[in-house]
């Protein structure tokens, strides 16, 4: 009796040991099976790596008298976030065969998966030579000039040309191997090495526009960041945007908007070690800030009449800004002297600045200092603004800012700094070169003629950015040279002008 | 009753079976196991290192969502908990920068070379938990992470790291004096706002070779910057007026420019403002002189260790200062405006009038 119920309790034991087993086996198998995955790339906001179907938008359909389940192309499509509702779509395949289809035909393509075919394109209404097998990626292209979304390249006269992603993804780049590194495995008799290489598609620059040996290119990021070209370094294209690195690893910038051919030496940032040189040799320094006033728009006023005051003064020097050439990024650059990357201001969304700016140094010499603003702050800046509304609905702030700076001409100010943003409105409400934002400029070439009468210092006149045109007026805060490049004039405030 | 108790147990048996085979083998490490947990350090000193888990965790503690990319592109992301490679080394003296490479090696024989660009630009953690657990059996007692770099570099089951060369640092031998050394360059004009002050060019001071890793440059503030020769080249040391010293170029951007220069150096030779040196340095007073202690100047720019130092004048006159004697020196200007150096309890021919340069007495 007691050997019958032990081996009753063994084999219960041994049943569910092996039930164990084959239930672990069975889950191992359920998920071995290798589904490839094929990417959404190029001109979108959200590249996607689909490896399966998303339930959520799957769809039954007959082809070829079979029954399948498939991916409505438009719907995977819009969960990639095209940057247009116009694109081409390169659909290509593992073997290097590539379809292309437009955006607005795509009703009856679909997305299917088989063993036989892996991912394959369905396309009832295409010809035939569109159904491509084994889908290794999609590359989304949007129609239309990239200028505002692109990858730029300017010099600080013209726009000299700009690639979407998409463009330079089906046409553009070379595949080049990189060696990422060497491992070994060894045994007592002998040691294995393996050299492992990505595949990186690169730009080659003689491809992205005419250049010369000598030029000086500036990479410049989404963020602000810059840094020259080394001969170690590459352009490398990603799923939708561009990585500069170098080989040695010491530098990289991920999502780089551009490039700038021969910029200029001098900088906004120089507004803030000039005015530093001068509050420190005893001089009185205003600087005049201009918003939106670029070099080009510098050149049109003095050459129709429209800036007599400005003319009358040493020639201005041409001065780059930063990326984003939006205002604060620009006021940061000027008020610390050093670019986004390192003082944190890259975009409209950052307020607070991560060093001391010239406010917080004209403090600390014992200097008695004013910041004249518009009706908004811009920047967290050491000293207080001091803000003035558009009290005779003028549109623009302009004549309050000036006749705030007027009063504050009484007190004895070491440094003073007087942002007009009336040449920014009428930019962006009627275009760079409208007469209307001429006439703007005349206005504040007046302001800063009896301004500098009355000051007795040092004066700097700069601006955050420029203005290019737009089917609805002007813009600002792309890599265009209307952008980046701004007038920057230093000269003797006092009776004598 | 007695049925019902053995089928609890086996019920128990099985239960405990499949949690067994489920679950982390390692969770709730034990004592001994982290003690037991060691790699090794070769080629770090003349011996071998043992390193052990329990040191490892007495290091800062660093926590980092990584993403692990294997040789087929899957992505694997997870937080690795450990210490930095660089703090470990920093705890003996040394860093991993100081090295032209280091291996990686596994208990199962795998290794990597970590090649100079990584462990110049990259941090290495010592792993020793993944999303709060300790490591599984594979990747115990370590496993070694360089974010962003590729999964290749990520070993597991880290037994020992060889450190297989080190950088040649040009380490100072021979300090010239700012102020004395202008006198033996040509000086150009150069317009600094509304003056017109001396310059001299960069390209002046050093040769290529000297200058094959950069230039680098301390400002009396505390800033320390590095220049590639190309740049320095393309600029000037201004040696009189306002900001002086000040390497400056018509041709680089205002923010790239050094205000107040305290010292810059290439190769194995370093140029010293007394100047700015005297107006931030502690000093120390021998017979009424201030000056600034000669043994602060040494640490300052690191200079070769050496038995004695070699003390030369601009007019050719040289003595020869015995290490031990360098703490008794001083170094000042004389109202004469000449660099000046003197020692307290040395004969009086150890003084040094127009002072050029110090060099280590072994080149």
């Amino acid at each position: 009796m007691k050997y019958k119920q032990l081996f009753f309790y063994t084999a219960v034991l041994l049943i569910g040991l092996l039930s164990i087993s084959i239930l672990k086996a069975t889950t191992v198998n359920s998920i071995s099976t290798y589904t490839p995955v094929f990417k959404v790339i190029g001109d979108v906001a959200n590249p996607l790596s689909i490896n399966s179907y998303p339930e959520a938008i799957s769809t039954k359909l007959q082809h070829k008298g079979t029954a399948l389940s498939a991916i409505p192309l438009k719907l995977l499509l819009e969960d990639s976030q095209p940057a247009s509702d116009f694109y081409d779509i390169y659909i290509k395949g593992s073997d290097g065969l590539m379809a292309m289809v437009h955006s607005s035909t795509i009703e009856e393509s679909y997305i299917a998966f088989s063993e036989e075919n892996g991912w394959e394109a369905i396309q009832l209404k295409h010809p035939i030579s569109s159904n491509i097998k084994h889908i290794q990626e999609i590359i989304i292209k949007v129609e239309g000039e990239s200028w505002d979304t692109g990858f730029n390249i300017i010099s600080s006269e013209e726009n000299l040309a700009s690639y979407s992603i998409g463009e330079l993804l089906t046409n553009g780049h070379t595949l080049q191997y990189y060696s990422e590194g060497t491992s070994r495995v060894a045994d007592e008799n002998k040691g294995y090495e393996t050299t492992v290489y990505t595949t990186r598609r690169v730009l080659e620059l003689s491809r992205l526009y005419q250049h010369s040996a000598s030029d000086g290119i500036l990479v410049i990021g989404s963020k602000g960041e810059e840094t020259f070209f080394s001969n170690e370094g590459y352009l490398q294209l990603m799923d939708n945007s561009i990585t500069y690195s170098t080989i040695s690893r010491e530098k990289r910038i991920d999502n780089v908007k551009g490039l700038v051919i021969n910029p200029t030496i001098g900088r906004t940032t120089d507004a803030y070690y000039d005015s530093l040189h001068y509050l420190e040799q005893g001089n009185k320094v205003m600087l005049l800030f201009l918003d939106g006033f670029g070099y080009h728009q510098y050149q049109l006023a003095k050459a129709e009449g429209y800036a007599p005051f400005i003319s009358s003064l040493p020639e201005a020097s041409k001065v780059m800004t930063v990326y984003q050439p939006v205002t604060n990024a620009g006021f940061a650059a000027m008020i610390t002297g050093k670019t986004p990357e390192e003082n944190g201001v890259y975009s409209r969304q950052q307020k607070d600045m991560l060093m001391e700016s010239i406010f917080g140094k004209a403090t600390a010499l014992g200097k008695k200092n004013a910041l004249v603003e518009g009706n908004i702050k811009i920047l967290n800046t050491e000293t207080e603004p001091i803000l003035n509304l558009d009290s005779d609905n003028s549109g623009t702030t302009d004549e309050e800012v000036f006749s705030s700076a007027m009063a504050l001409l009484q007190v004895d100010y070491d440094f003073m700094l007087v942002h007009f943003h009336g040449i920014d409105d009428r930019g962006h409400s009627y275009g760079d070169t409208d007469t209307r934002t001429l006439n703007q400029i005349q206005q504040v070439d007046e302001y800063v003629r009896q301004l500098s009468r009355l000051w007795d210092g040092k004066i700097i006149i700069i601006s955050d950015h420029g203005m290019h045109e737009t089917d609805e007026g002007g813009s600002h805060g792309t890599l265009r040279y209307q952008d980046m490049f701004v007038p920057y004039i230093v000269y003797d405030g006092g009776e004598g002008q | 009753m007695k049925r019902a108790s053995i089928l609890l147990l086996i019920a128990f048996i099985l239960i405990s079976s499949t949690a067994c085979s489920t679950s982390n083998p390692v969770k709730g490490l034990e004592q001994e196991e982290i003690a037991a947990g060691k790699i090794t350090l070769v080629g770090l000193e003349a011996a071998e290192v043992a390193v052990d888990l329990e040191e490892l965790m007495t290091l800062p503690a660093i926590s980092k969502e990584v993403t692990s990319v294997n040789s087929s592109g899957a992505e694997n992301t997870f937080i690795i908990e450990g210490a930095l490679l660089e703090e470990l080394l920093k705890s003996k003296g040394k860093s991993q920068k100081s090295y032209t490479a280091l291996r990686l090696v596994a208990g199962d024989g795998y290794s990597v070379e970590v090649p100079s660009e990584i462990l110049q630009n990259r941090d290495i953690i010592l792993g020793y938990r993944v999303d709060g657990e300790p490591l599984d059996e594979i990747s115990m007692p370590i496993r070694a992470i360089i974010p962003e770099e590729r999964a290749m570099y990520w070993v597991r089951n880290l037994e020992q790291i060889e450190f297989t060369g080190t950088k040649a640092e040009a380490a100072i031998n021979e300090i010239l004096f700012l102020e004395e050394a202008v006198n033996t360059y040509d000086s150009v004009d150069y317009t600094y706002y509304e003056s017109v002050d001396s310059a001299i060019a960069g390209k002046d001071f050093f040769s290529a070779e000297e200058m094959s890793n950069g230039i680098i440059i301390k400002a009396k503030d505390g800033l320390l910057k590095s220049e590639t020769a190309e740049v320095f080249n393309s600029g000037y040391i201004k040696h009189t007026g306002t900001d002086a010293p000040l390497f400056l170029s018509p041709d680089l951007p205002k923010g790239m420019h050094v205000k107040n220069i305290l010292w810059f150096s290439a190769g194995e030779r370093a140029y010293y403002s007394v100047a700015s040196g005297l107006s931030i340095t502690d000093r120390a007073t021998i017979d009424d002189q201030e000056g600034i202690p000669l043994h602060r100047l040494f640490e300052e720019l690191s200079i070769n260790p050496s038995d004695s130092y070699i003390f030369t004048a601009a007019d050719g006159y040289e003595v020869i200062i015995e290490t031990a004697d360098i703490e008794k020196g001083i170094l000042f200007i004389s109202e004469d405006g000449l660099i000046s150096v003197k020692f307290d309890g040395l004969p009086k021919n150890t003084n040094v009038k127009g002072l050029f340069a110090i060099k280590t007495a072994q080149q």
